[in-house]
């Protein structure tokens, strides 16, 4: 009798594993999942996101992440300002060793084709890590509403986004979107100097949060050229601050923005640029006859506490190198985002040029000696104030931003798979 | 040639495993450690080992798994790879359920290499299909209403091209 209750429970500790050996493709974790969905060619991984819901928020919130780092640079984009002419567009194709002519334009020519609109300089407004900002207004409604329009030159998507309120002007505005981090992007809008209107891609609406800047800064000119970079967005004020601007949340409003002091140096020198290189800010000015080059030191204390250095990288003379020399105006535009390069415009009595400089190697940088970089190209463009002409890194990324669908269902949100 | 003998003589050990459907194994110690997760607990408890329990691998499964281990205990030279990669394909063609019962378990032992043939065989199944069709292919309900498939599909209408 105690043999055959033996059997049995046996026998029932067996049909109990029998139910669970019944697995399907929904009883992998999570983590297998994005493995073997990661496995699969980009295009369909984004038509395969319309499975179910599980799968969707498996390939947006951790495939498109983890595969995004093929991100490839194209050149530059330079937006000219003209007094007497409409600003314009033009792309300088390049890579890591030469700056090429420029062309006819083919990314403001290849955006056309996916937007709704003829592309003109006024409307590009913003360029971060494959994506490109655009705001526009559409003339046949009466109420003459500025749009937003995101767009990725490769895969194609294009998403419009309406400003926000009913007497929203044109206001500068910038892209934060890093597609390693997350697909979805948010739209950084600057109301005023003591807002930010914020557009999230993920929840599809937009909210303001509020910023304090002393009034010398705020009084001051903010170049309308911004830069990414891990939740906060830096922007160039003319009072010799770069401003940062965190934006992946909503903290006091003491915290919120934060004037970084520029080296003493930039402060009497013409304007200088901000940028990225191998994932780390540089800045540069000219302070004649030497082109300077620092990094910013970030350190956090407690939370919320961002103490900022600049340390100098360079500092080399463009004395030495022939064909800058006697150029009346010489500006730092732009970095390579990921080479040692650095672009500058020049003018001169003979033209305008943009040149990529790049570290010589056979002279190792030590303190107190100058780098020595050498001209790669150089591009005549008549005369041209480079003072009005802003330069936006451009790359390309394959992996398709998110946008929209807000899931209600999971409480926990997209990042936590 | 000795050293490969000796190298043999030496993994002969034997250990014992346990399914979580009470069924013992006994498995020579260098296919078991093949599994990180069995070789970890090995170095943990010694010779002191008397039976390793495997609560989250049932005895069907873990055949499967070892006959796996067992293949893959020595390293492949050059001439016998591709007889090994014939020999995994026909491993890897199993039916679903089976699949995902190996897949599982190749999880939860640590065995990476398995684990990597074994979700490229996943992905393999999938790839080249439609959502529709990998629905009916994995028996997944679509739990999206059609206004949200269709806002998918229109956000991602680049792709359906």
């Amino acid at each position: 009798m105690e043999f055959h209750t033996q059997q049995i429970a046996k026998k029932k500790r067996n049909d109990i594993a029998n139910t669970v050996v019944s697995h399907t493709i929904n009883h992998l974790p999570d983590d297998v999942m994005v493995d073997i969905l990661c496995r699969l060619p980009t295009k369909q991984l984004s038509t395969t996101a319309c499975v179910s819901k599980t799968w969707f928020r498996l390939i947006v919130a951790s495939c498109f992440p983890k595969i995004a780092t093929g991100i490839s640079y194209l050149g530059l984009i330079l937006r000219v300002e003209t007094i007497l002419q409409h600003p314009r567009v033009t792309f300088c194709k390049t890579d890591s060793m030469r700056v090429h002519r420029f062309g006819s334009a083919p990314i403001p020519n290849s955006c056309s084709k996916i937007l709704p609109f003829k592309v003109s300089a006024k409307s590009l407004i913003d360029c971060c890590n494959g994506l490109l900002l655009f705001c526009h207004r559409n003339k046949a409604e009466t109420k003459s509403l500025y749009y937003y329009h995101v767009l990725n030159s490769v895969t194609k998507q294009c998403v419009t986004v309406p400003k926000p309120g009913k007497t929203a002007l044109n206001m500068y505005a910038a892209l934060a979107y890093e597609p390693c981090e997350s697909s979805y992007y948010k739209i950084v809008r600057f109301q005023g100097l003591r807002c930010l209107n914020i557009y999230s891609s993920e929840t599809k609406k937009w909210k303001t949060v509020k910023f304090h800047l002393d009034s010398h800064v705020t009084e001051a000119q903010w170049l309308e050229q911004s830069l990414y970079f891990k939740g906060a967005i830096y922007r160039i004020s003319m009072s010799g601050h770069l401003l940062r601007f965190v934006v992946d949340e909503e903290v006091s409003v003491n915290n919120q923005a934060q004037a970084i002091d520029l080296p003493e140096i930039a402060k009497r020198c013409p304007r200088g640029c901000v940028g990225l290189n191998n994932d780390q800010i540089h800045f540069a000015v000219y302070d004649k006859p030497d082109l300077c080059i620092w990094v910013l030191e970030h350190q956090l204390f407690r939370s919320n506490i961002h103490t900022f250095k600049w340390n100098l990288k360079c500092r080399f003379s463009c004395t030495r190198i022939h064909t800058m020399e006697n150029k009346y105006c010489v500006l730092p535009m732009a970095f390579h985002p990921y080479t040692d390069s650095v672009y500058v415009g020049t003018s001169s009595q003979w033209g305008s040029s943009l040149f990529c400089l790049k570290p010589s190697s056979e002279a190792p940088y030590y303190e107190g000696r100058v780098r020595e970089y050498h001209k790669a190209i150089s591009y005549i463009d008549g005369h041209l104030n480079w003072d009005h002409v802003f330069a936006y890194p451009m790359l390309q990324s394959y992996v398709p931003f998110a946008s929209g669908f807000a899931m209600t269902t999971h409480p926990d949100g997209m990042f936590l798979p | 040639m000795a050293s490969s003998t000796s190298g043999s003589s030496s993994s002969s050990k034997v250990v014992k495993i346990r399914s979580s459907d009470n069924e013992n194994f006994e498995v020579e110690e260098a296919a078991a450690a093949r599994s990180e997760t069995i070789k970890k607990l090995l170095e943990d408890v010694g010779d002191d080992a008397d039976v390793i329990p495997l609560p989250n691998v049932d005895a069907k499964t873990l055949v499967k798994v070892m006959e796996w281990c067992k293949k893959h205990m020595d390293d492949v030279d050059e001439l016998n790879k591709e007889e090994m990669k014939t020999w995994d394909a026909e491993f890897v063609d199993m039916d679903q359920s089976c699949l995902y019962n190996v897949l599982l378990a190749a999880n939860f032992l640590n065995i990476k290499e398995l684990l990597d043939q074994l979700t490229q065989k996943v992905a393999d199944m999938i790839k080249g299909k439609s959502p529709e069709e990998i629905r009916a292919t994995f028996n997944i309900k679509n739990d999206f209403t059609p206004e949200e498939e269709a806002e998918i599909r229109k956000q991602n209408a680049w792709a359906f091209e």
